[in-house]
C-alpha cells in the first residue's frame, strides 16, 4: 500500500484502523462498519467509501484526530 | 447597506420596490436575519436565550452537552424482566407504568409548559426494544454515551434477543440484510433504524379526558365479561374477546400510569411555589401550573393553557416516552379553536389576551426545540441543522366546507415568526377560501426566511383521503366530512387527524427509495462501483447492449421494482411483528376505533395511507434525459464512452461532461426535458409503487421529497449522466429542479411541475428561493399572492421557499458566532444554517434565487 494512497486494505490488529482516523465514521447501522470521508472530489464535494471492517481496515491516508462536524456531509 | 431590487418598467410605470419596514434600508444584507427576532415577551426571550437545542450535524450533537440517558433504558427492561408470564400487551403497559412512577420529573424556571422525556434536559432517551444497532452507536462513542456505560451495555444487550430489529431480520437473506442496511439503493428499515411516526388522537384527551377514557375501557370489559359468561358457550365466538379484554386491560393501566405522572409534575409545582419561589408572581404561575397538572389529562381541557399542557403530555408519552416516535402531526387551530375562544375571546376560562395566547405558543415552540429522541447516527445526519421532524399543520377547510384559518391559527404563525426557532416546522393547507390576514402571517414567516410555513394544496390533499378511503377493510375509511381532516404525517405526506382512522406507525406509509444510487446500479448490471463495491440490485443486462432508450427504461424499471419490493416487505414484516411486540397501550386507549373494537394501535387501520419516499428523482430523470438526448437521439456518444467517463469521475472527458451538463434539464418548462420526466413520475414511480398492497390493503403512493438524504445520498453516489461528479449532493427535493438548473424565471418552473398529474402521486416537494430584495419590499406579499394564486390553479401539491441573500450565507459561514438566527430551508425541514456542514451550507447557496420579471407579473397578473 503506497503511502498516502486511498486504497483500503484489510490487516487484523492494525494500530491504524480506520475506526482511529480522523476520516473514519462508524456505519450509521451497523457500528462495527464505516464510512471513510476524506476523498473529496475537486469541487470539495465529499466522495464516500464504505469501510466493511471499520477495527480492522487501513490505508495510506490514516492520521489522527476527529473531523469537525462542519467537514463532514 | 441593504440591496433594494432595482426599478422596473411595467404597464407603462416604472416600479420601485423599497423595503416594507423602511428601518432595513439601513440593514447590510449580510445581517438582516440578526434583526427579525422579536419575542413577545421578556420570559420567552430569557426561555430561547438558555434553550438547550439538540441540533446535529454530521451524524453528531452540535452542542457538546447533549448525552443519551440511561433511565428510559433502565425502568423499562426492569419492568419487563419482572413481568414474564402475562399477556404481552399488558407487560407493555406495566413497562410504560414503571417508566411513568419512577422516571425523574423535571420542571424547569421560567416554563409555563412542564414535562420532560428524559432525566436531564440535555439527554437524549434510549430505545433499546426497538433497535440493538442505534442503541449500540451511543454506547461505542464516549462522547454520548450514557452512563454507567456498562450498565447501559448490559440492558442493550439484553434486548437484543427481544427487539424488533432481531425478530425482523429473520426473514430476509443475508444479501437483502446487507442492501437495506448499505443505505444505498434504499432508506435503512425502520426496525433497524428505530425511525418511527404516530399521528395522535389529541381530540379525544382534550376533549374526554383519560378519566373518560378508563370508565369507557372498563365498560367493555364488563360488556366482554358478561358474553363470556353467557349461557350456551361458544368458542369461536367468545375467545376472540380474550386478547380484547387484556387490551383493554392494558389501556386502563396507561391511563392512569400518565395521570399520576401528570400529577407529579402538579406536586413539583406545588413544591416549588411553596418552598423554594421568591418572586410572587412565579409562585403563583406554578400554583396555577400545579392545579392544571393535577386536572390534565385526567380530565378534558378548559382552557387554552389547559390545552397545551394535556396535549405537551400526551406528545411526550407517544413520541418519546411509550415508544420513539417522530413528528408532532396535528392540527393545533382545529383542536384548540374552542379552548382560545374560552381563554381570548369569551374570557371563561383561564382569562388572557391574544398577546398571552402568542406567548403560550411560543413557550410551546421552545419546548420542542429542548426536545429530541435517541435517534440513530443515520438519522442525526439527515437532518442536520436541527432536532428531529416536528410539523404541525394549519389552515385549510373545516369540515362544512367553512374557512378553517382562525384567530388561533393567527396566534401560532405570530408566535413562529416573533421566536424564530427551527422547530417545529408548519405545513399550511392553502385554499382559495383561506383568509387574507391568515395569508399574509404565512407571507410573513416566508419572507423572514423561516423556510416555513410549507404550503400544501388543501383541495388536492383532500381528494386524496377520500381515495385511499376506499380501501379500507373494515369499510370504515374516510368520510366526505373526515376527509377535510388531515394533517401532514410527516414532513410532506398527508393523514387524517382526528378520534381514530389516523396513521400509528411509519410501517404504514414513510421510508425513501433513491432513484440516483439506483440508476448508476442500473449502468453497471445492478453493481455499486462508487462505494460498497458489491451487487447490489438483479443483473438487468450490460447497457452497451442497450439498443433503444426503452431497452434502459426498462433495466431501470426492473431494479426500481426489486428496490421497492424489499422495501415495502421490509415495513410490513415490522408491521407484523410491532403488532406482537411493540404494542402501545396508550395510543389504543386514546383512539375511538381502537377503544370501540379492541384491537390494538398496531394492528387496527380503518384508513390505508401507504406511501415511500422516492429521493435523487429528479438527478436520474435529468440523467435520462440526458442519455436519450445525446445517445440515442443526437447519436453523439456511446454508453462505452459514458460509462468510462463516469468511471474516471470525467477527469478527461470534461467537454463531454459539458455535453451531458447542458443537456435539457427540468424545470425550464422544455418539453423535451419535461415529456420524459412526467413519465418518470407518473408510469415509473407511481405506476411501480402502485401495483404493490401494503399491510393496510391499499396501494403504496410516492412522496417525493429529501430530509438531507439527497446529501448523503450525494456523497453515495458516484458521477452521474447529468453532469454531476461522483460525491456531488443530488436534487435537494422531490420534484424541485437540481440546484441552479432551474434558469428560465419562477413561473417557468411552476409551468414545468403543474405537468405532472398531482392526482397520481401521494405528495412531491417543490423548493423555490425567491428574491429577498422582492419579497421584503413594499410590493412582497401582493407578487407573491399573485404566484401563490397561479401554484394553486396548477394544482401542484406543494411548495416551500428559501428567501435569504449569499451575501448573508455567506457571511455566516465566515463567523458563524454572529448568525444565530440565520435559519434555511433545507429540503422537508428548516435548519439553523450554522449547524449544517459546510456540504450542506453550499446546496443551498447553490439553489438558484428566482427573480421576478415583467415577463412572470405579465403570466401572474400582478397589479402593481
Amino acid at each position: 500500500m503506497a503511502a498516502g494512497s486511498y486504497d483500503m486494505i484489510i490487516e487484523p490488529g492494525t494500530t491504524k484502523a480506520c475506526s482511529g482516523c480522523k476520516w473514519g465514521n462508524a456505519d450509521f447501522v451497523n457500528p462495527l462498519k464505516g464510512n471513510c470521508v476524506g476523498a473529496k472530489n475537486h469541487m470539495g464535494g465529499i466522495w464516500k467509501r464504505m469501510i466493511m471492517d471499520y477495527y480492522n481496515t487501513t490505508c495510506g491516508k490514516y492520521e489522527e484526530g476527529e473531523v469537525n462536524f462542519r467537514d463532514h456531509v | 447597506m441593504a440591496t433594494r431590487h432595482k426599478p422596473m418598467e411595467y404597464k407603462g410605470k416604472t416600479i420601485e420596490f423599497p423595503f416594507d419596514n423602511p428601518a432595513e434600508e439601513t440593514i447590510p444584507d449580510s445581517e438582516v436575519h440578526e434583526h427579525l427576532a422579536k419575542p413577545t415577551t421578556e420570559r420567552t426571550k430569557r426561555l430561547k436565550g438558555r434553550c438547550r437545542w439538540k441540533h446535529s450535524a454530521g451524524g453528531e450533537f452540535v452542542e457538546g452537552d447533549v448525552k443519551a440517558g440511561i433511565e428510559r433504558m433502565r425502568l423499562i427492561t426492569e419492568a419487563y424482566k419482572t413481568d414474564t408470564g402475562k399477556p404481552h400487551v399488558i407487560r407493555r403497559a406495566n413497562l410504560l407504568d414503571n417508566l411513568l412512577n419512577k422516571c425523574t420529573v423535571i420542571v424547569q424556571e421560567d416554563e409555563l409548559i412542564v414535562g420532560f422525556n428524559a432525566e436531564n434536559p440535555n439527554f437524549v432517551p434510549l430505545y433499546p426494544e426497538q433497535s440493538y444497532m442505534a442503541c449500540m452507536d451511543y454506547i461505542l462513542d464516549p462522547k454520548i454515551a450514557p452512563q454507567p456505560v456498562e450498565e447501559a451495555k448490559e440492558l442493550a444487550e439484553y434486548w437484543i434477543e427481544h427487539s424488533l430489529q432481531k425478530k425482523c431480520e429473520t426473514y430476509f437473506t443475508q444479501h437483502e440484510i446487507d442492501v437495506m442496511y448499505s443505505l444505498t439503493t434504499f432508506e435503512v428499515p425502520g426496525f433497524a433504524a428505530g425511525f418511527n411516526s404516530v399521528v395522535p388522537t389529541y381530540e379525544t384527551v382534550i376533549e374526554d379526558g383519560l378519566l373518560k377514557r378508563i370508565e369507557l375501557a372498563e365498560h367493555h370489559i364488563a360488556a366482554a365479561k358478561e358474553v363470556l359468561g353467557a349461557a350456551h358457550w361458544n368458542a369461536p365466538e367468545r375467545l376472540k374477546l380474550l386478547p380484547q379484554i387484556d387490551l383493554w386491560q392494558s389501556m386502563i393501566i396507561s391511563c392512569k400510569a400518565v395521570i399520576a405522572w401528570a400529577r407529579r409534575h402538579g406536586r413539583l409545582c406545588k413544591i416549588i411555589a411553596e418552598n423554594f419561589e421568591t418572586n410572587p408572581k412565579r409562585k403563583e404561575e406554578l400554583l396555577k401550573m400545579a392545579d392544571i397538572c393535577q386536572r390534565v389529562p385526567a380530565e378534558p381541557a378548559q382552557g387554552l393553557w389547559d390545552g397545551l399542557q394535556s396535549k405537551w403530555f400526551v406528545f411526550l408519552v407517544l413520541h418519546a416516552l411509550e415508544r420513539y416516535s417522530s413528528g408532532f402531526a396535528h392540527k393545533p387551530d382545529k383542536l384548540l379553536w374552542p379552548l382560545y375562544k374560552a381563554s381570548v375571546i369569551d374570557k371563561s376560562f383561564q382569562a388572557m389576551s391574544h398577546e398571552d395566547a402568542v406567548e403560550l405558543f411560543e413557550c410551546e415552540r421552545l419546548k420542542i426545540s429542548e426536545n429530541a429522541p435517541g435517534k440513530s447516527k443515520g438519522f442525526r445526519s439527515v437532518f442536520p441543522g436541527s432536532n428531529d421532524l416536528f410539523i404541525l399543520t394549519l389552515g385549510g377547510l373545516n369540515r362544512d366546507g367553512s374557512d378553517g384559518c382562525n384567530d388561533c391559527t393567527d396566534a401560532i404563525l405570530e408566535a413562529a415568526r416573533n421566536i424564530r426557532t427551527t422547530e417545529p416546522s408548519i405545513a399550511f393547507r392553502w385554499h382559495p377560501k383561506g383568509r387574507l390576514k391568515t395569508k399574509n402571517l404565512v407571507f410573513q414567516c416566508v419572507r423572514d426566511g423561516l423556510g416555513y410555513p410549507s404550503i400544501k394544496h388543501d383541495i388536492i390533499n383532500t381528494q386524496q383521503m377520500l381515495y385511499y378511503a376506499q380501501f379500507s377493510q373494515n369499510n370504515n375509511g374516510a368520510t366526505l366530512e373526515e376527509a377535510h381532516d388531515w394533517v401532514n404525517v410527516l414532513c410532506m405526506s398527508p393523514g387524517l387527524c382526528g378520534r381514530r382512522k389516523t396513521q400509528k406507525t411509519r410501517s404504514e406509509g414513510g421510508s425513501a427509495i433513491f432513484s440516483a444510487k439506483i440508476l448508476e446500479t442500473t449502468l453497471n448490471n445492478g453493481y455499486d462501483w462508487s462505494f460498497t463495491n458489491t451487487q447490489l440490485g438483479p443483473q438487468t443486462g450490460n447497457v452497451e447492449d442497450f439498443k433503444t432508450f426503452e431497452d434502459l427504461w426498462e433495466a431501470f424499471r426492473e431494479q426500481f421494482r426489486w428496490n421497492i419490493d424489499l422495501c415495502i416487505r421490509a415495513k410490513d414484516v415490522s408491521r407484523y411483528w410491532e403488532i406482537r411486540i411493540l404494542e402501545n397501550p396508550f395510543l389504543s386507549a386514546i383512539d375511538d376505533g381502537c377503544m370501540e373494537l379492541g384491537r390494538e394501535s398496531m394492528e387496527l387501520s380503518e384508513q390505508p395511507n401507504g406511501w415511500h419516499n422516492p429521493i435523487t428523482s429528479i438527478t436520474a430523470a435529468n440523467s435520462l434525459v440526458a442519455i436519450k438526448k445525446l445517445i440515442y437521439d443526437d447519436k453523439k456518444y456511446t454508453f462505452q464512452e459514458l460509462i468510462k467517463a463516469l468511471h474516471s469521475n470525467w477527469e478527461g472527458y470534461e467537454e463531454m461532461r459539458k455535453d451531458f451538463l447542458n443537456a435539457p434539464k427540468w424545470g425550464n418548462d422544455d418539453p423535451y426535458a419535461d415529456e420524459i420526466v412526467k413519465d418518470f413520475f407518473e408510469d415509473f414511480l407511481s405506476g411501480e409503487m402502485r401495483k404493490i398492497t401494503n399491510y393496510s390493503g391499499g396501494p403504496v403512493m410516492p412522496v417525493g421529497q429529501a430530509i438531507g438524504l439527497y446529501m448523503e445520498i450525494g456523497s453515495r453516489t458516484g458521477p452521474t449522466p447529468d453532469g454531476r461528479y461522483g460525491g456531488e449532493a443530488c436534487d435537494d427535493g422531490g420534484i424541485s429542479p437540481y440546484m441552479g438548473t432551474d434558469k428560465k424565471g419562477p413561473t417557468a418552473v411552476l409551468r414545468s411541475v403543474s405537468k405532472v398529474n398531482s392526482h397520481t402521486q401521494k405528495a412531491n416537494l417543490l423548493n423555490q428561493r425567491l428574491s429577498a430584495p422582492i419579497m421584503r419590499s413594499d410590493k412582497g406579499f401582493k407578487i407573491w399572492l399573485a404566484y401563490m394564486n397561479t401554484w394553486c390553479d396548477f394544482e401542484i401539491d406543494h411548495i416551500q421557499f428559501n428567501v435569504v441573500s449569499n451575501e448573508e450565507m455567506a457571511a455566516a459561514q465566515k463567523e458563524p458566532e454572529k448568525h444565530a438566527d440565520l435559519i434555511v430551508r433545507v429540503a422537508g425541514f428548516s435548519a439553523r444554517f450554522v449547524d449544517l456542514s459546510t456540504y450542506a451550507q453550499n446546496t443551498i447557496m447553490a439553489r438558484h434565487e428566482q427573480d421576478f420579471e415583467v415577463k412572470d407579473f405579465e403570466y401572474l397578473g400582478v397589479e402593481l
